[in-house]
């Protein structure tokens, strides 16, 4: 029985694998969003004790690059979109040049973050590494500083796991298209990076927007 | 056509391999050295408690291993016990289909289950925790010296393992079932092992998570738990009990799966009630993320908050009622055998009955005052967990032995390896119940006089326990030598992992099974 180099053994056809690739992405998401809802919850809690400390916190963090970042990501979110449905109809080279586009801002989002970090860093606000503050809000303004780098650490390392993805799928879609029976990879990247997107939706306002504009 | 085992036999195809039978295999060795581990520190335990002073360890050292023995038996061993070993091996047989949908995360799986559980194991014996396997804050966090970071991050990585499964068994299931598999014809340990991955996918993220805020707390000296840092000790409880009350049915529900298939087969009648024990599957899995406050009971959470996690906990007795009364309904009117996986399935059914009611008396509100905390709970969920799914997993082990070695094991040491681990579990916990109930607490390593009586017979029963377990041990191996060949289907079961050679081929199945309704006792061809 011959069937085609890209489809598992234990497949039967290219459509049962396809289903289970799109249904493991999308299982896969459900566990994410329960470990980003754990996160949440802490933030919830954190706030829920320490209202003013959270809103001190916030005012300290660069409200224009955050909101930057935001535009960044929400980009890339529409590239990535335009990419899987150049996939779906077979222009593989388009694909590539989006994905390629939607990783280029990832890059672009990472190092933005890594500045205000930086800038965090300098004003002494690094649990664990440089952490000083003398104010009244202290426990609360080290649980923020905390869940401030925890979460959007936690998120670039998402982030760069997606730029990874995206750029090997753009270099199978240009130079191996054959390896792409159907456009299922594109879509997997798609799902997840929007994944990627939908956690700093919620990361955004939460860090950077307590108490309206600083 | 080489089978699975011989197709080739070198330590690299091992190592590399991508075949579920396989995995399950080695995880199966795996786990297997993870409970000898745990056995080793509850066999110590249960010495030192056989006199009322503490004189055979220190209270450090009896610490130490209580934290040993929950840690290493419930992430190491109870948790894959059944989904991996079983799970693995039996899930693409059973719906006809080639392997799992992704048979490389499968052996990534195992790889990180490895290395996660070598790093906890280190952890503790080196480290020294002497947190409980609960971790309960803020000693943890604040007073403990011991390797609590390490142990922590070891279980989040033991997490993956249990996610990627999880992931694997849910789209194996639906995407991979043959032509003419539909739902309603998925044997019933299929439907558990769906069930159980839910859990395993929805809850295993929050205890990850909660993880990283105890090293958080640790580390920085972030007021996440401690009161003193201005955290919630409650929080914590909250959250480990979020998902470790879930976990307790990622163990206990794929040795329910294991029970519906023995008992038809050794009763030589169909399954009774199939939807509502399938259904129940579910029902477990989805009450169970409702329940998790019943362990704070005593923990100064609010009244009101009580009064709702005990009356949940009440409803999750209704789908367990649902299982145990169909399976006794199934036995009605069977020529029943008492071959030793039924052995293990008929105790199953009476000891996770007594664990199951005793569940009921700790929900409810004003007897758990009395008892939170003492034997009485430990002697609860050891005749569930061990009781249950030890039973189970042992039954399973033994009813599939031939399927998965082609090979037959002594018969009759099996039926009296399966007594005396029914006798000496009985003896064991039986005991604990009247400790607990007389105030005994439970986690110190020394108490008053006049529990001594009991405690002695409890100690002696766990001598007849662990003589029940090292026979296993002993005369499955040997049958991998001496066993006569087990032939496909040496039970006369139902099921198509039964109309494959034993062991099976590499791909499992030649051609395209033929699928027939689930359950169909007497088999025809035979009686």
């Amino acid at each position: 029985m011959s069937s085609p180099a890209e489809l598992g053994m234990q497949f039967s056809d290219l459509r049962q694998q396809k289903n289970a690739y799109r249904l493991g992405a999308w299982v896969f998401v459900a566990s994410e969003v329960m470990l980003f809802a754990g996160v949440f919850l802490v933030y919830m809690i954190g706030r829920l004790t320490h209202p003013e400390a959270f809103m001190e916190g916030s005012h300290e963090l660069n409200q224009l690059l955050g909101t930057v970042n935001t535009g960044v990501l929400l980009t890339s979110s529409f590239t990535i979109a335009i990419a899987v449905s150049k996939a779906e109809n077979k222009k593989y080279r388009s694909a590539s040049w989006l994905l390629l586009l939607t990783a280029v801002m990832g890059v672009f989002f990472l190092g933005i973050k890594a500045y205000e970090w930086y800038e965090e860093y300098q004003r002494a606000r690094v649990p664990g590494l440089n952490f000083s503050y003398d104010g009244e809000h202290l426990p609360g303004l080290l649980l923020f500083f905390w869940f401030y780098f925890t979460s959007t650490a936690l998120h670039a390392l998402h982030v760069t796991l997606g730029v990874l993805a995206n750029l090997w799928f753009a270099f199978v879609c240009r130079y191996r298209p054959h390896w792409v029976p159907d456009p299922s990879p594109v879509v997997l990247a798609g799902i997840y990076w929007h994944l990627v997107d939908l956690v700093w939706i919620f990361l955004f306002p939460f860090l950077y927007l307590i108490g309206g504009a600083s | 056509m080489k089978d699975y085992l011989y197709e080739d036999v070198s330590l690299k195809s091992w190592l590399l391999t991508t075949d579920h039978k396989r995995i399950g295999l080695l995880f199966l060795l795996t786990i297997t050295f993870f409970f000898i581990i745990g056995g080793v520190a509850a066999t110590l335990m249960r010495m030192e408690l056989a006199t009322a002073p503490g004189d055979l360890v220190s209270a450090d050292v009896y610490n130490r291993l209580f934290t040993l023995h929950g840690t290493v038996m419930v992430w190491l061993f109870l948790i894959p016990s059944i989904p991996a070993t079983l799970g693995n091996f039996l899930l693409p047989l059973m719906i006809g289909a080639k392997d799992l949908a992704f048979p490389r995360l499968n052996l990534l799986s195992w790889y990180v289950f490895l290395f996660g559980g070598l790093l906890t194991l280190w952890s503790i014996i080196v480290g020294g925790v002497d947190t409980g396997w609960t971790f309960y804050t803020p000693y943890s966090t604040t007073y403990t010296n011991s390797h609590v970071i390490m142990m922590a991050a070891g279980i989040f990585i033991v997490g993956f393992s249990s996610i990627f499964s999880g992931i694997n068994f849910m789209v194996t299931v639906h995407s991979l079932r043959a032509p003419e598999m539909t739902w309603t014809r998925l044997p019933l340990f299929v439907w558990t092992l769906y069930a159980t991955s839910l859990i395993m996918v929805l809850a295993t993220p929050i205890l990850s998570i909660t993880l990283v805020l105890i090293a958080a707390e640790r580390l920085f000296g972030v007021g996440i738990f401690d009161p003193a840092l201005g955290g919630d000790p409650l929080l914590f409880q909250h959250l480990f009990w979020f998902y470790s009350h879930p976990a307790v049915y990622i163990m206990i529900l794929p040795g329910m799966g294991v029970i519906s298939e023995i008992l038809p087969c050794f009763a030589r009648r169909p399954i009774f009630g199939y939807k509502f024990i399938a259904g129940s599957s579910l029902a477990i899995a989805v009450f169970g993320f409702l329940v998790w406050g019943h362990h704070m009971f005593a923990a100064g959470q609010s009244l009101y908050a009580g009064l709702v996690f005990s009356f949940l906990s009440f409803l999750v007795a209704v789908p367990s009622g649902i299982k145990v009364f169909s399976w006794t309904a199934t036995l009605y009117k069977g020529s029943i055998r008492f071959d030793t996986p039924m052995l293990y399935a008929l105790g199953f059914m009476g000891l996770f009955t007594i664990g199951g009611l005793t569940g009921l008396f700790l929900a409810t509100l004003a007897v758990d005052v009395h008892l939170t905390d003492t034997f009485f709970v430990v002697a609860h969920f050891h005749f569930i967990m061990v009781g249950g799914m030890l039973m189970a997993y042992l039954g399973g082990l033994h009813f599939w032995w031939p399927k998965m070695t082609g090979k037959l094991y002594p018969e009759t040491l099996g039926r009296i390896s399966a007594i005396l681990i029914f006798l000496g579990f009985n003896g064991t916990f039986l005991p604990q119940f009247i400790l607990g109930y007389l105030g005994m607490p439970r986690r110190y390593y020394a108490y008053p006089e006049q529990f001594e009586f009991l405690n002695v017979i409890s100690s002696a029963g766990a001598i007849l326990l662990a003589l029940g377990y090292a026979l296993p041990l002993v005369y499955l191996t040997w049958s991998l030598v001496k066993g006569r060949p087990a032939g496909a289907d040496p039970w006369h079961a139902a099921g198509l992992e039964w109309r494959v050679p034993s062991p099976p081929p590499h791909h499992n199945f030649q051609s395209v099974p033929v699928i027939e309704e689930p359950y169909r006792y007497p088999r025809p061809n035979h009686e």
